[in-house]
């Protein structure tokens, strides 16, 4: 599984990889959508597309994550995977499509609601040919 | 790390490297090992990196880990020369506890229990999305209700004058900026009034099982056998909103003023800086929206008891016996060496503990010290505690928040399952109804500390005295 959920005392996060930063932003997608319901019944039908750009690939990672989650409290949307494109460095500038549908509350429930995501050990890191990154949330 | 224990409820941490004052943790040795266990004490020694904080770096005994801030961290700085840091103050703004009292005792409740926290489920919306039909905000109200908190609510029929006065700060903080608070914030929080929210919210029925202080428990209109009802909830997405806008201000003030971090979810400003100012006044109308959001629920909670037991709220008490902040950042004053000083109190999973005589604690409970309410777990208990001289004089007047979660949320759904929690805590009598079973996993009694053993730590330490302990009788969830 190239995401994995950290075992944090209060909160949640996960550790993320991808063979390129954008493998690991659309790992970050199918994380957040596990974080919050059963990804497996999410489906995907309905789309929406970002425009965002960092100074730095993690904080890349970390606007992706706020932009998800505000597209969930405000209209109930649930993304069940993201195409990634990267255009241009520093600032690293992300066009992301992102799959999925509005929750139906009885169809989908949630697992936990997310209040934010945090910097507390915020990474992402190029190695051994790839691409790691880290991740909390706050809930 | 260097542990030195100082006595026998508190142990320090001795200031090294980049920290500008030592660190304190209040804990006896068996909650100490557990803590020892987490790596929130590091968060302790980072909070101490921060400019202006005076005296020390100061730990509840709940401490856990948290981001950035440890949960149960309390750091006071200079009005002046410190900082102010949303980290501090957390995502959900002015998360609090509120509690009620009643006229009725639990024998008369029992009977009618499961009728009851039913009645509760349907009319204080719980877990994700917007509220009730019936309360829909425009713009202009928001507006209101982030410039007037609780007395919003009361204003429009949803509570008494009399709630106010029993709210930490009145239930307002006047500093409030609705201007400074995005409309970002306000979409994705407004339509959130009156909602309980998920994870360790509740709104909870409960019995008074037992009374320490018999003259502070008369003061704050409490006695053995009594129900009570106890709702723990914050500022919904529009505080998570706040902090998350001003965490992206504040990493490039940070930098531009030159401040180490050694943990970026604790970037910062000076408070005096633009950028301080306008998280405070943000930050503010945020507090209010959760004084207003504890009051609607408080109006639903008290209608839901007039259905149910067929008389009007007036006979059933329902009187509030005090509201307090957790997660909060205050301009407070106290001696410090000697001298009096302003200081931004940040509480980051604590609560305010004011002494007895004290002008901000209300006037019915002048002798008693303010009381300072202490959710444990749904299973066990909770307890009254009042504020004392002690904590005034050592921790900012800063008390404990609660139990503090003892496993992870992934280790406690491993715990339950193949478990009937459910049936379970109705053995113990203790009625649940949730959202999802998934929050009464994560949220199960061994999840948290035992708060008794909590609470005997600020009892010994002197900042908090026992008044009376809370059993559940029911409780509904996110």
């Amino acid at each position: 599984m190239p995401f994995r959920f950290i075992d944090h005392t209060g909160d949640v996060g996960f550790e993320l990889e991808g063979g390129t930063l954008a493998e690991l932003l659309s790992e970050a997608v199918a994380a957040f959508a596990c974080t919050l319901t059963d990804r497996e019944r999410l489906g995907s039908a309905e789309s929406r597309e970002l425009e965002l750009a960092a100074p730095a690939p993690d904080l890349l990672l970390h606007a992706l994550l706020e932009e998800l989650l505000y597209l969930f409290e405000r209209d109930g949307f649930l993304a069940r995977e993201g195409r990634m494109e990267l255009a241009g460095e520093r600032p690293w500038r992300l066009r992301a499509r992102l799959a999925g549908e509005c929750r139906d509350p009885q169809r989908l429930p949630l697992k936990l609601l997310v209040k934010g995501i945090t910097y507390h050990q915020l990474a992402v890191a190029e190695r051994d040919g790839g691409f790691h990154g880290r991740v909390l949330l706050d809930i | 790390m260097r542990l030195e224990r100082l006595d026998p409820w508190r142990v320090r941490i001795p200031r090294h490297g980049g920290m500008r004052v030592d660190g304190i943790v209040y804990a006896g040795p068996e909650l100490m090992a557990e803590i020892e266990r987490d790596p929130c004490l590091e968060q302790v020694a980072n909070v101490a990196h921060l400019p202006g904080i005076v005296g020390a770096s100061l730990a509840m005994p709940d401490i856990h880990w948290g981001y950035g801030f440890p949960i149960g961290g309390v750091a006071a700085m200079d009005a002046e020369e410190g900082v102010i840091s949303p980290g501090g103050v957390g995502y959900d703004i002015n998360c609090g506890v509120r509690l009620l009292r009643s006229t009725l005792t639990a024998d008369e409740v029992r009977p009618r229990l499961r009728e009851l926290v039913a009645q509760l489920f349907r009319n204080v919306p719980t877990g994700v999305g917007a509220g009730r039909r019936d309360l829909r905000l425009g713009r202009r109200d928001l507006e209101r209700v982030l410039a007037r908190g609780a007395a919003w609510a009361v204003g429009r029929g949803m509570g008494e004058p009399d709630d106010l006065l029993h709210i930490e700060e009145g239930g307002c903080l006047a500093t409030a900026d609705p201007e400074a608070v995005s409309a970002r914030a306000c979409e994705r929080g407004g339509p959130q009034l009156g909602t309980l929210g998920s994870g360790n919210h509740f709104c909870e029925v409960q019995e008074v099982e037992e009374v320490f202080d018999e003259k502070a428990a008369a003061a704050f209109g409490l006695a053995r056998g009594q129900v009570t009802v106890m709702l723990h909830s914050g500022s919904r997405g529009l505080g998570h909103q706040v902090c998350s806008d001003f965490l992206k201000r504040m990493l490039d003030a940070a930098r531009r003023y030159g401040i180490a971090l050694p943990d970026r979810q604790l970037c910062c400003a000076p408070i005096r800086s633009e950028e301080g100012r306008e998280y405070l006044g943000a930050m503010a109308a945020a507090a209010n929206f959760a004084f207003a959001n504890r009051q609607v629920m408080t109006h639903w909670v008290r209608e839901s008891f007039a259905a149910v037991f067929g008389l009007p709220p007036a006979r059933l008490g329902l009187g509030v016996v005090y509201d307090v902040c957790h997660n909060i950042a205050k301009f407070e004053r106290f001696t410090v060496a000697g001298r009096e000083r302003r200081l931004c109190v940040h509480r980051k999973g604590a609560t305010r503990a004011y002494p007895p005589g004290h002008p901000q604690t209300p006037e019915a409970y002048r002798e008693a010290g303010q009381p300072v309410i202490i959710p444990g777990d749904m299973g066990r208990y909770s307890y009254v505690l009042a504020g004392t001289e002690r904590a005034f004089a050592d921790t900012f007047g800063s008390s404990c928040h609660g139990a503090g979660r003892r496993l992870s949320r992934h280790r406690a759904k491993a715990a339950a399952r193949g478990r009937d929690l459910v049936g379970e805590l109705a053995a113990r009598g203790v009625v649940v109804m949730a959202d999802g079973m998934g929050t009464v996993a994560e949220e199960m009694p061994e999840a948290y500390k035992d708060v008794a053993e909590v609470v005997e730590v600020v009892e010994g330490a002197g900042i908090s005295c026992r008044v009376a302990r809370l059993r559940p009788l029911g409780v509904i969830k996110g």
